[in-house]
């Protein structure tokens, strides 16, 4: 399974990379892939895996032939906490891109990649909530998965706060770059720190295939990459929003002076 | 990086320290206004917090540290002395270093004042046995808090809410340490009980020495950035 | 005024090529291009954000341009700060000095972190000239301003840097602290090469071999002493530089 999630980042990190480091093929990219077709690219994948789930994939069974409705959340909750991480990924990477080259738009995407990787961890709280609810009875548990993405959006919270804070426009770009790249580096630290304490909570379903049966592991798939290039999505709509807000300024500046 | 530039910068600030005194003298009755708090919170009458001990002692230890770190960027920045340091011929890596083991010595200073009062408040085993333990895994915690202090530090006084801004990203980017911290001082203090709990305060420990490799590696990768336009 | 003994004149002690600095979409500096004779003194006048503390920052390696090349003592700043810095002196509104520690720890500490040579000596030596030699032991914290900028200039002295940026260093003082730091200016005028901000024209143009002004990131003006006509000089400085003082 550990080699399927490999499956499923390459592609992303592929693109990445391509996109990064060759202007032809970044503009190419950037042509092909539009906000729109990654959108709609992303919630049909999404809708399809939702239907998998609902419809095709067997409830797994536990104990003396109990079977559990509530598992069909983990096809969402998981795709999303991975997309989040991805996010606060590029959030740093285009961070680090922007200290070296020192060029807006980088400091633009780290900004649209935190912005989304913490909107899909504010989804991984609240599915991970409803899904405690039904499955110990209380909204909230310290259970080591949810105690670490709550700790997670605090550190991103900080993110924001700091970009708030910063006078002077380059320096928040500057300031922002650095912070994304220290969370970033905290993100596996917070992960492994948590684990140092025995959790008394049984993993109930993990997301090694071991347990799935084809069909579940095909929605479980299908909704990861249509949630990953639906994250895609917002981060481009995400950017160009931006960069249109800074052409407002702009000419905001040029009627003005 | 030059160990003598390092050290002059420590000695100004430890000298400037050592006439006012402002920075220790508040960072450690803070640590005792925290104690005498944790005594209220926790039960007047049972006063054996030994097992709570880690955690209460790094509670304070973390909130306390954050005093110093503010102060000693305070300094800098309000005397314009920050601008001093970088039109100096020295790099940026011996400004980080000097400013963090400066602030480690502050930390260190309190937390002698401190933990024998500590010890005496709240610990009713005998932990003497173990003091090498205990004295490791602060220390360790300490270099941790003192390279991501610094960094973060160093960030949040440039920023219009200067010291509001540290708490804000310096907490939760620390709270791994201060969970391996927790444990490793918890066991050093009440010892371990099996050896399923030595095999986690080793692995906090280990956790610790990785954490300050990680994050003193980070800093000075991005000091650069930090402090230079 | 204008011929230096002792010194090579026709070297560019400050080279300054398309010098461009943008903070997010402002830009600060517009294709800034000048020179400074070695032993030149340059004022640098204009009126409040037009770039002039921007300037001396980034000749300072205080700053990094967004592009544009900058070459002191022949020396790119880019390339090798270190080298550079040790060449430069900075004295500015702000003195740079730690007010809990007394007038020789503070210069003894710049001076390890020059590794200046001789350092005791060198104390003495500059501390005498500031006339600050009697209050060598006690608190900067003490100090009134004038004798603050006194021993800011003592500390940017130092390490001998064969330039020196003054920013507005008559800021805040009183009329005696003005005639000591004239009369140091004057002193060491003839071994070091200037670039001084400033509002204050008189004081500027007594000293100075050259003067430029600033509006909005670009030059608009630039003459050395020689084809300088204060009159024409204070009419632009009056146009551009209305109610600041001028």
């Amino acid at each position: 399974m550990k080699a399927i999630y490999l499956l499923y980042s390459l592609p992303i990190f592929v693109i990445a990379g391509l996109v990064v480091y060759f202007p032809t093929a970044r503009r190419w990219v950037a042509d092909f892939f539009t906000t729109r077709k990654l959108g709609v690219a992303g919630f049909a994948l999404l809708m399809v895996g939702l239907y998998l789930a609902f419809f095709v994939a067997p409830e797994p069974v536990v104990g003396e032939g109990k079977k559990i409705f509530s598992q069909k959340i983990f096809y969402y909750h998981v795709p999303v906490a991975e997309t989040s991480l991805i996010g606060f990924i590029l959030g740093a990477v285009f961070g680090g891109l922007f200290l070296v080259k020192r060029e807006r738009r980088y400091d633009f995407l780290s900004y649209a990649s935190v912005e989304v990787g913490f909107l899909f961890g504010l989804l991984v709280e609240w599915t991970g909530v409803i899904w405690t609810r039904s499955e110990w009875g209380t909204w909230w548990e310290w259970e080591p998965r949810l105690t670490t993405y709550l700790i997670l959006m605090l550190m991103y919270a900080g993110y924001f706060v700091l970009r708030s804070a910063m006078a002077e426009e380059s320096s928040r770009a500057r300031f922002a770059a650095v912070y994304s790249i220290i969370a970033a580096v905290s993100v596996p630290l917070t992960f492994f720190s948590i684990r140092l304490i025995p959790s008394v909570h049984p993993i109930v379903f993990t997301s090694s295939g071991a347990q799935m049966e084809p069909p579940m592991l095909a929605a479980f798939l299908i909704s990861m990459f249509g949630m990953a290039i639906f994250s895609l999505a917002l981060i481009r709509a995400h950017y160009s929003i931006q960069l249109m807000g800074e052409e407002v300024e702009y000419l905001k500046d040029r009627l003005g002076g | 990086m030059n160990l003598s530039q390092i050290w002059a910068i420590v000695k100004k600030d430890v000298v400037s320290e050592l006439r006012t005194k402002e920075m220790v003298v508040s960072m450690f009755l803070f640590v005792m206004l925290a104690m005498v708090i944790f005594n209220y919170a926790f039960g007047a009458e049972k006063n054996d917090l030994t097992p709570y001990a880690g955690g209460l002692l790094w509670t304070a230890f973390l909130f306390m540290s954050m005093l110093g770190l503010n102060r000693s960027f305070v300094h800098e920045k309000d005397e314009g002395c920050l601008d001093g340091l970088l039109l100096s011929p020295v790099d940026r890596s011996t400004i980080l270093l000097g400013k963090m083991l400066g602030n480690l010595i502050f930390l260190i200073i309190v937390q002698v004042l401190a933990v024998p009062v500590f010890a005496v408040f709240f610990i009713e085993v005998n932990f003497l046995g173990r003091l090498g333990q205990f004295i490791l895994s602060i220390l360790l915690s300490d270099i941790g808090i003192s390279a991501v202090g610094t960094l973060l530090a160093t960030i949040s006084i440039n920023s219009k809410m200067r010291d509001m801004l540290l708490p804000i990203i310096f907490l939760p980017v620390s709270i791994p340490l201060v969970i391996a911290a927790v444990i490793s001082t918890s066991g050093a203090l009440a010892g371990a009980g099996s050896p399923d709990e030595l095999q986690q305060i080793s692995s906090a420990m280990k956790f610790l020495v990785a954490y300050d490799i990680i994050f003193l590696l980070v800093a000075y990768a991005l000091y650069d950035f930090v402090v230079g336009e | 005024m204008d011929v230096v003994d002792g010194m090579d004149k026709t070297v560019n002690e400050v080279e300054v090529r398309g010098l461009t600095k943008v903070f997010g979409r402002r830009t600060v500096l517009d294709k800034v291009s000048f020179d400074i004779e070695r032993g030149g003194f340059l004022t640098l006048l204009g009126p409040n954000g037009a770039g002039k503390t921007t300037l001396v920052r980034i000749l300072a390696t205080l700053i990094a341009p967004t592009s544009g090349e900058v070459r002191i003592s022949g020396l790119p700043i880019s390339d090798d700060s270190a080298a550079v810095r040790s060449k430069i002196g900075l004295i500015s509104h702000s003195p740079l000095l730690y007010s809990d520690l007394t007038a020789e720890e503070n210069l003894k500490f710049y001076g390890k972190l020059y590794s200046v040579e001789g350092l005791a000596g060198r104390i003495d030596e500059l501390l005498d000239q500031v006339e600050l030699d009697h209050r060598r032991f006690d608190l900067v914290r003490t100090f009134s301003k004038g004798m603050l900028q006194r021993l800011a200039i003592a500390r940017a002295l130092l390490h001998r840097p064969s330039i020196l940026f003054l920013d507005e260093p008559h800021t805040g003082l009183d009329p005696h602290a003005v005639d000591i730091l004239e009369g140091l200016l004057a002193y060491i005028r003839r071994d070091h090469t200037f670039v001084m901000i400033t509002h204050n024209l008189e004081k500027a143009l007594a000293l100075s071999s050259s003067a430029m002004i600033l509006v909005g990131g670009e030059i608009i003006f630039k003459k050395s002493r020689e084809e300088l006509d204060i009159e024409e000089l204070k009419e632009i400085y009056r146009q551009n530089v209305k109610g600041e003082g001028a």
